[in-house]
């Protein structure tokens, strides 16, 4: 049924992602133009050019903020507006319900990051930033191996993709379950998911603050100050600070995805 | 044989105001069970209960012996009071999504109604005027052969020529071993296809009857009845 559910839900979705992209190469392809072409040294066009960019810039920076706004959008309207009615109604677990929704999220936040790379790719190829910054790259892998230490960055590495991936369930659920918290108020049900998630916030700062406190005071972080192989250690408290991270996101997430399911499956409150 | 329907002592509170208090109430199959009450009686309450819409507070509802969830969804047919469907689907896409996800959809019988309220399958949704949305909520609901059909007030919004109409459209689609729940306050027009009653009041059964025994017990109509129990 889940494949069922998200065939659907990747439909309804793309006819808003799809022309966001487009209009996102789109205007990278335009850009690209009046960086190639030679145009007459004249004002308008100087400012033309200018304004582009500025804009470029504007759209790049949109794209990630409008996906969110369009994953919120949809998470709200197909199962807290009268869509619920179909929604809730359909043969399908609440957690199928909710599981696709996350996974609907997964893919449009990266697919939506990859066409800005994409689109920095189609500008500046060809213009020899790519080599500058591979060559610097290469430049620190190559000062890694001699310090021998290519294996601590590769754990990191890893550890870093992990947490990222954690990092995006995490925003993710942190939405989703405001708006699910927010259908609970009977009226304003928006401002209620708004609140909400200054309400989770606030509480996962206070938290990780406490934590951080707590950290300082033990050992195995303190004593970094101290050692002398510091390269090690810093790979090592690099390391540290994003488990600890992206351990307490994985805590926070799976507390969000058990609301989510408690709110779709127990307290549904639709008008 | 199971009832289709079984509440026991079925209660939904909103905050402090209790919307259903401790109802009992059995449906057998292969009835058409007007479910009547003035505004704010309960009946949406009850109905989205059955449809795990809300949860309640206490008692119980078992669905041809199940309860609520992805086991009963499959055999409750059900239209609310609302228009759930996205504006920008066609006629023919929302009816692929039924047939997807609704083990029991006839796409066949679908079209066919379709055709025969001059609907075309390829309109988008947005085009189409309140009324006729209704209609299509109407014939995707019919075109199931559930066990249980559960209508919310299905003829509130169309007028009153097309009334006949859709209550032929109800009567000659369903699933004839099934039951079909109906709640309305457009009593006389409904009267003539009902089997059963249940009144309900400020979240209360008064009465779970069959019609014909309204007739010959109290000599008078449903819509009489209904006039006298609920009397302003």
């Amino acid at each position: 049924m889940l494949s069922k559910l998200l065939k659907y839900e990747l439909k309804a979705t793309a006819r808003w992602f799809l022309p966001l992209y487009i209009a996102l190469i789109a205007l990278t392809l335009l850009n690209k133009l009046t960086m190639v072409i030679e145009l007459p040294d004249l004002l308008v066009f100087n400012l033309l050019k200018g304004l582009l960019i500025v804009f470029y810039v504007l759209v790049i920076i949109f794209t990630t903020v409008v996906t969110m706004i369009l994953l919120i959008v949809r998470f709200y309207k197909n199962l807290y507006t009268d869509e619920g009615y179909l929604t809730h109604t359909l043969p399908v677990k609440p957690s199928a319900q909710l599981n696709c929704k996350i996974l609907s999220g997964c893919i449009w936040t990266v697919s939506s990051f990859f066409m800005q790379i994409i689109s920095l790719f189609i500008l500046f190829a060809g213009t020899g930033l790519f080599t500058e910054v591979a060559d610097v790259f290469t430049e620190i892998g190559e000062f890694l191996k001699e310090a021998g230490l290519m294996d601590n960055l590769i754990v990191t590495l890893i550890i870093f993709a992990i947490t990222m991936l954690i990092s995006l369930l995490y925003s993710l659920l942190m939405m989703y379950c405001s708006i699910s918290l927010g259908s609970l108020f009977n009226k304003h049900k928006i401002i209620g998911a708004i609140f909400s998630y200054f309400v989770i916030y606030f509480v996962i700062q206070l938290i990780s603050m406490i934590l951080m406190f707590v950290g300082i005071e033990t050992p195995i972080l303190y004593d970094i100050a101290e050692v002398e192989d510091f390269s090690i250690e810093v790979f090592n408290f690099v390391n540290l600070m994003m488990i600890f991270s992206g351990g307490l996101s994985l805590i926070c997430s799976t507390i969000f995805y058990f609301l989510n399911h408690f709110v779709i499956s127990k307290k549904l409150n639709l008008e | 044989m199971n009832p289709i329907l079984e509440c026991k002592g079925l209660t939904k509170k909103y905050g402090s105001l209790e919307a259903l208090s401790n109802i009992d109430l059995t449906l057998e199959p292969g009835r058409i069970v007007g479910l009547l009450g003035p505004n704010g009686s309960g009946k949406s309450t009850l109905i989205k209960l059955i449809n795990g819409i809300l949860t309640p507070n206490a008692g119980t509802i078992l669905i041809d012996g199940k309860p609520v969830g992805v086991d009963t969804k499959k055999i409750v047919s059900y239209l609310p009071e609302r228009t759930y469907l996205n504006n920008w689907m066609k006629v023919c896409d929302i009816i692929d999504y039924f047939n997807d996800f609704y083990e029991d959809f006839d796409k066949n019988k679908a079209y066919e109604m379709l055709k025969r309220l001059n609907i075309d399958p390829s309109m988008r949704l947005r085009t189409l005027s309140k009324g006729t949305k209704e209609k299509v909520q109407l014939i995707l609901v019919m075109s199931r052969n559930a066990k249980l059909y559960v209508l919310d007030e299905p003829i509130g919004g169309v007028d009153p020529a097309a009334r006949d109409y859709i209550l032929n459209t109800i009567l000659s689609n369903y699933n004839e071993t099934g039951t079909i729940l109906i709640s309305t306050h457009l009593i006389s027009d409904i009267e003539q296809i009902l089997d059963d009653i249940v009144l309900i009041k400020q979240g209360k059964i008064l009465q779970s009857t069959s019609v014909d025994e309204i007739r010959d017990k109290n000599g008078m109509s449903v819509d009489q009845l209904f006039r006298e129990v609920f009397r302003c």
